[in-house]
């Protein structure tokens, strides 16, 4: 086992697997950009070595600034987190050279099964469905326009390096491919480094569902059931649940059973996660292997609530030579977990992305909450990263419960400073096609006129919220704690805090 | 009313909050039905009372806006004192919307050049903000009067990158 590991990412991920780290007794290194010296990562992690300017080109992406970080920490291994450097076979080879251990796939694994086009080739081996499409070998703007009007209009463009649904566009005719594949090729650029595209069919009214699949350097291979993604805002995922809902038996086994197989067939040698695009109507369901996410994916969590298990422990055990913790028999999944991605954006002007510092922040707990979350109170949201504060997850016996769990740790998570999704989250949850499982990847776009009101909840709320502000800037005196009456609507788990004894509040 | 009141306006999610601040002592909001207690518990939570209703508020001020969370919901306050005049401005002119970036952006691409004529809708200029690309459209047919950014260059919110020629007429 590792003594020490370097951890390649920032937010929420690198928490996340600093703690498993800490739980395994390894020691862990951070690093930072100049945008991140004082964030949560690098004071939570044993050590921290910077490694350049905020752009993520100069430092997070910066294979080699990385390794040079790890070699002066003295750690033996990298974690790569997802997105950055993460899916890069290049980055996994470069590691191994200078002597660490890539917590990840194999290169020639990443290789197999990473790139669009591989992958492609792949699931004929396996014999998995895919998405009518294809990767031009003439990468010339002209290539990729045949490639367009060869697959048909309309046609998705994809980042042949990418995920995430940075630089996806989709093209309904084709006098609109020009300035598509333009913009295409600037966002994968900047955000993989790589301007390579892929074009594929777009289909209408899919679901996004991916199987969560394992294997190790002995050839064994596992699956950990499914997630449904379906929720989804510019092809990035905004909530994510396990079980999919309103799923056949019979088509979640095949799907694992393809995800498995797809897996042996690359010899996949580490986590990771086949996704799928599922196409259902009244008498058939058809599934359509998309591509094969070659690391940790955001949403993981849902499946180690349902499942029980550590994913991240088992990606660094697997990269440290042991055989899979678990056999195919001994995983199961019990209950229902949905995660919600919490991203300082504005959902009323497209999504788009808030930078700032979160003036308050108090975070929601209670039986059945997992809160995963990259800020704390003073914390900047700096405006060259992904906007994802946090990732919140319920657990419960069924969905109706995991939800209502869920909605209820929505409504008790303070963030205030930066403008969040923490409204639309709570509309999406309370919408009727949320609650029955009907979902499908447009469903945000579709049903966005009920889900983006404004916060105005009662309009007394927001009078009396104003009256409050009024006084904000007024000296704090202290309160006698006779004088206070209980609040109205009081939660146990914050509001245990009222009894920390000589606490400030109670002491006066 | 006493004549040591504040007044004070907050507007959220389009809606307008008239506030009538006495030095002590209940506050007037335009919809509460009657006075509004506000007693300060700690530094950032507010207990509420306006008749039988109570409800616990945080609220911290940040970045000129006053921030309140309360019954899972969040509102960001534009705030304007009855004495200090309206909110500051908001980037527009003359009625029509600045080709301004709405927040800290790099411009990843120029299609306006001083001169060039438009058309409604046309990109002007592509920004990029934490990985996502934003178009700058012409709100009109019209001529590019100046260009005020370049290629390459980190732009702060609400500062004009593009002006148009005025309609003649």
């Amino acid at each position: 086992m590792f003594g020490r590991i370097l951890i390649a990412n920032r937010g929420e991920i690198a928490l996340r697997i600093i703690r498993t780290c800490r739980a395994l007794g390894i020691e862990t290194v951070a690093v930072y950009s100049d945008a991140d010296a004082r964030a949560p990562h690098v004071a939570a992690a044993d050590q921290a070595e910077r490694i350049g300017p905020a752009a993520p080109a100069e430092s997070y992406l910066n294979a080699s600034a990385v390794i040079d970080a790890a070699r002066r920490a003295g750690a033996e291994a990298i974690h790569p987190g997802y997105g950055f450097l993460s899916e890069s076979a290049a980055f996994a080879a470069d590691c191994g050279d200078a002597g660490l251990t890539f917590v990840g796939p194999s290169p020639a694994a990443i290789a197999r099964a990473g790139s669009k086009i591989e992958a492609r080739r792949l699931a004929g081996r396996a014999g998995v469905p895919v998405v009518p499409g294809c990767e031009p070998g003439d990468q010339t703007d002209g290539g990729v326009l045949a490639a367009i009007e060869q697959v048909g209009c309309p046609a998705l463009l994809k980042p042949s390096a990418g995920g995430g649904g940075k630089g996806m566009r989709v093209v309904h005719a084709v006098d609109e491919a020009p300035s598509a594949i333009a913009a295409s090729r600037r966002e994968a650029l900047a955000a993989f480094g790589d301007d390579a595209l892929h074009v594929e069919r777009f289909l209408q009214r899919p679901r996004h569902v991916e199987v969560q699949v394992a294997g190790d350097r002995f050839g064994a291979v596992v699956h950990l059931f499914e997630r449904d993604c379906s929720v989804q805002r510019r092809y990035q995922k905004v909530i994510e649940e396990s079980p999919a809902p309103g799923l056949s038996t019979d088509l979640r086994e095949r799907l694992a059973g393809a995800a498995a197989a797809l897996a042996a067939e690359a010899g996949y040698d580490n986590v990771g996660t086949a996704e799928f695009l599922v196409e259902q109507t009244e008498t058939d369901a058809r599934f359509y292997f998309l591509e094969m996410n070659t690391r940790l994916q955001v949403e993981h969590p849902v499946t180690e609530l349902t499942t029980g298990v550590d994913l991240v422990r088992a990606q660094i055990e697997i990269a440290a030579g042991s055989p899979l913790p678990w056999t195919q028999a001994q995983l199961q999944s019990r209950g229902h977990a949905i995660e919600c991605r919490v991203y300082a954006e504005d959902a009323s002007r497209d999504y788009l992305p808030q930078a700032g510092r979160i003036a308050l922040y108090r975070e929601p707990a209670g039986p059945g909450i997992r809160l995963d979350a990259g800020v704390t109170e003073g914390s900047d949201v700096p405006l060259q990263y992904d906007p994802l504060l946090a990732k919140l997850v319920a657990y419960g016996e069924q969905r109706d419960w995991a939800r209502a769990r869920m909605l209820d740790a929505l409504r008790q998570y303070v963030v205030l400073g930066v403008t969040t999704n923490l409204h639309l989250l709570q509309q999406v949850l309370r919408h009727p096609r949320f609650v029955a499982g009907d979902l499908d990847t447009g469903f945000l776009e579709q049903a966005r006129d009920a889900l983006i009101e404004p916060c105005g909840g009662p309009p007394l709320t927001a009078a009396l919220a104003a009256a409050a502000a009024c006084r904000i800037r007024e000296p704090v005196e202290p309160v006698a704690a006779a004088a206070r009456a209980p609040a109205a609507r009081s939660h146990p788990w914050t509001d245990l805090a009222g009894w920390r004894i000589s606490s400030e509040r109670e002491s006066q | 009313m006493s004549a040591a009141s504040r007044r004070v306006r907050l507007t959220a999610g389009g809606n307008a909050y008239a506030v009538e601040v006495p030095p002590a002592g209940p506050l007037r909001v335009d919809g509460a039905g009657g006075p509004v207690t506000v007693t300060r518990l700690d530094r950032t939570t507010f207990e509420v009372v306006a008749g039988e209703r109570r409800i616990t508020v945080r609220a911290v001020e940040s970045e000129g806006r006053y921030w309140a969370f309360a019954e899972g919901c969040t509102f960001a306050f534009e705030v304007a004192h009855a004495d200090g005049g309206a909110p500051a401005a908001s980037g527009q002119t003359g009625g029509e919307p600045a080709l301004a970036a709405p927040m800290p952006a790099t411009v990843v691409a120029l299609h306006a050049e001083p001169g060039m004529t438009v058309r409604r809708d046309d990109t002007l200029v592509v920004l990029e903000a934490m990985k996502m690309e934003l178009s700058i459209r012409s709100p009109r047919d019209g001529v590019v009067e100046s260009v005020s950014c370049r290629q390459g260059e980190l732009v702060e919110p609400g500062v004009p990158l593009v002006a148009l020629r005025p309609e003649p007429g």
